[in-house]
Formats: structure tokens, sequence, C-alpha cells
């Protein structure tokens, strides 16, 4: 879901990117009393292996593909502003080295995918935390919702530019990107079980505590 | 640091198997945004930003190996990168 350079009018360029570095530095300050040595191994092999995740599109049907975006699966490891750092580290280099996603267009991007849909992953998995039901189908509720919700802002910010009307791209957005945010939803759940049952004894998931803590 | 676990090699396996084979593995089929662009009448909006390399390719004059090493050069860039963030937001 990464825009492209030419989709976003000045205005929208500015001001996501102004929200954006306001959410980051607010969360990079608090990370800087709160993140731990012993995370900085498991930030560097997340953060490779959901750039390497995000290379690889799989097809959904109806001529159309998906990737994984990542950003509930790094919060429920790591909690959600180290989740944010790693995906904004993936989108700037994206951007700058293999054109994927524009430079004006990065505020955005990081917006919709390092802040969005993490934090939205974030309060919703916190919520249905306080409902009975299986770990995993929550793992996948939340990829789902989170994805969704990241494309209606994306929607929002193009119809912001007049680029399109929102009413002519809300329907679509959010069809699409309930099918990738299932596939989402289920990779995530699939790596969150293998990363439980072979390295949480040595480290603890951020989702394996009583609800998912900020920083 | 973590003691190193033996699932860790298995992990950083299946990130070079994955980087390295992204031009095999991936779907060139447009993704979400880009299907809503193209029958949204959008698409020819798009413009090429500035980048060091060329989309996921690097300039090797071969397309598989090319784009496979781009991906692992990006895989190695955020390891490093994120190592680095993490040193220091881990020192304040």
């Amino acid at each position: 879901m990464h825009i492209p350079d030419g989709f976003l009018d000045l205005k929208t360029c500015v001001t996501t990117y102004l929200l954006s570095g306001a959410a980051l530095s607010y969360g990079i300050n608090k990370l800087k009393n709160n993140f731990s040595e012993k995370n900085i191994p498991i930030l560097g092999i997340l953060g490779a292996f959901i750039f390497a995740a995000q290379m690889i599109n799989i097809p959904i049907g109806f001529g159309t593909s998906g990737h994984l975006m990542g950003g509930v699966l790094a919060m429920l490891v790591l909690g959600p502003w180290s989740a944010s750092l790693i995906i904004t580290s993936i989108l700037v280099i994206q951007s700058v080295f293999f054109m994927d996603g524009g430079i004006l267009a990065l505020g955005a991007n990081v917006l919709n995918m390092a802040l969005i849909q993490v934090w939205a992953g974030y309060f919703i998995y916190n919520f249905l935390t306080k409902i009975n039901f299986s770990d995993k189908l929550r793992i996948v509720i939340t990829g789902l919702s989170a994805t969704v919700i990241s494309a209606v802002f994306t929607a929002l910010e193009l119809s912001f530019s007049n680029i399109v009307n929102l009413n002519f791209i809300l329907a679509a957005m959010v069809g699409w990107h309930t099918i990738i945010g299932l596939m989402e939803g289920i990779i995530t759940m699939l790596v969150l079980s293998y990363l439980k049952k072979t390295v949480s004894t040595q480290f603890e998931l951020a989702y394996q505590k009583e609800g998912v803590k900020d920083a | 640091m973590l003691k190193v676990n033996k699932y860790i090699y298995l992990i950083i396996a299946f990130i070079a198997f994955l980087a390295f084979l992204n031009p095999i593995l991936s779907s060139s089929l447009p993704d979400g945004l880009e299907k809503v662009a193209e029958t949204k009448n959008f698409i020819n909006k798009a413009q090429d930003s500035f980048s060091i390399f060329e989309d996921y390719s690097l300039p090797i004059n071969n397309e598989l190996l090319s784009r496979g090493a781009a991906g692992l050069l990006g895989a190695i860039i955020l390891y490093l990168l994120l190592l680095k963030i993490g040193k220091i937001l881990s020192k304040n």
C-alpha cells in the first residue's frame, strides 16, 4: 500500500510529514526511557524479516496481490513504539534506496503503515484481550482490522489531495484490504505461533504479557 | 544480549531465502492500492521519485541476480540500521 509520488498534493504531504514527525519524536523520547538492551538483536532481525516479507507479493485473486505490512506483528513482538520505529526504518530504506513509496509521500506512508496500522492494532488487540477467546483468532482479527483502518486513512489522504473522490474509492480500498488484511492476520498469527514455540523461553514477546504495554 | 538460540540461524536463513528469492517468489500483480488506482483511473498520476536504485534492482547484468541482491542488501541495511538505533536508544 505504498503511495508513490504524484498521488498526494503538497498540503497533504506536508501535513502527514508533520504529523508523523511529531508522533515519532514523542515515541522515540518514550522509548529512550524504556528500551532494554536485550531487545536490540530482535529489533534488527524483525526489521530484516518484515522488509524481506514485504517484497513478497501474494496473489489474492481477481488479478490483485498483497503483502505483509508487518506493523501488527512488530507491535505484538516488541510493543507499539518499537514497531513504529521498525516500520518507519523500512519505509525510509524502501523509498530512498528502491523507489518503493515516494519521497514526498513518505510522511503519509509512515502515518498509514508505521503509526495507524501499529496503533490501531495495539488498541484493538488490547480491547480483544478483555474478551475470552483464542489468542490466534484475536491476532487474525487484529491484523485484519488494523490493515483495513490503514487503508481507510490512505483513501482519506487521496481524497484530501483532491485526486479522487472519497465515495468513489472507499469501498474498493476497504474491499481489497479486507482480503489483504485477512492474509496479514493469518501470516502474523503463524509467525507469532512459531516465535512462541522457539524463542519465547529466552525472550518474552510483548503480547504474552497481560495486554501489550505502550513502550 | 540474548543467548544465541539455535532457531535464530533458521530464522536468518529464512529471511535470506525470502530476500534473495523475491524475484521468483513475488507476484507481479498490482497490489490493493495499485488496483484501485487502475480501476479508478488515477494510476497515471504516479511519478518516479528520487531513489538510489531503480526499484528493487542493483546494477547487475542479470535480472534475477540483480533483484535478489537488492533484497539481500535491503535486509542487511535494515538489520544494521536498527541495531545502531537500538544501541543509541538503550544508552539513554
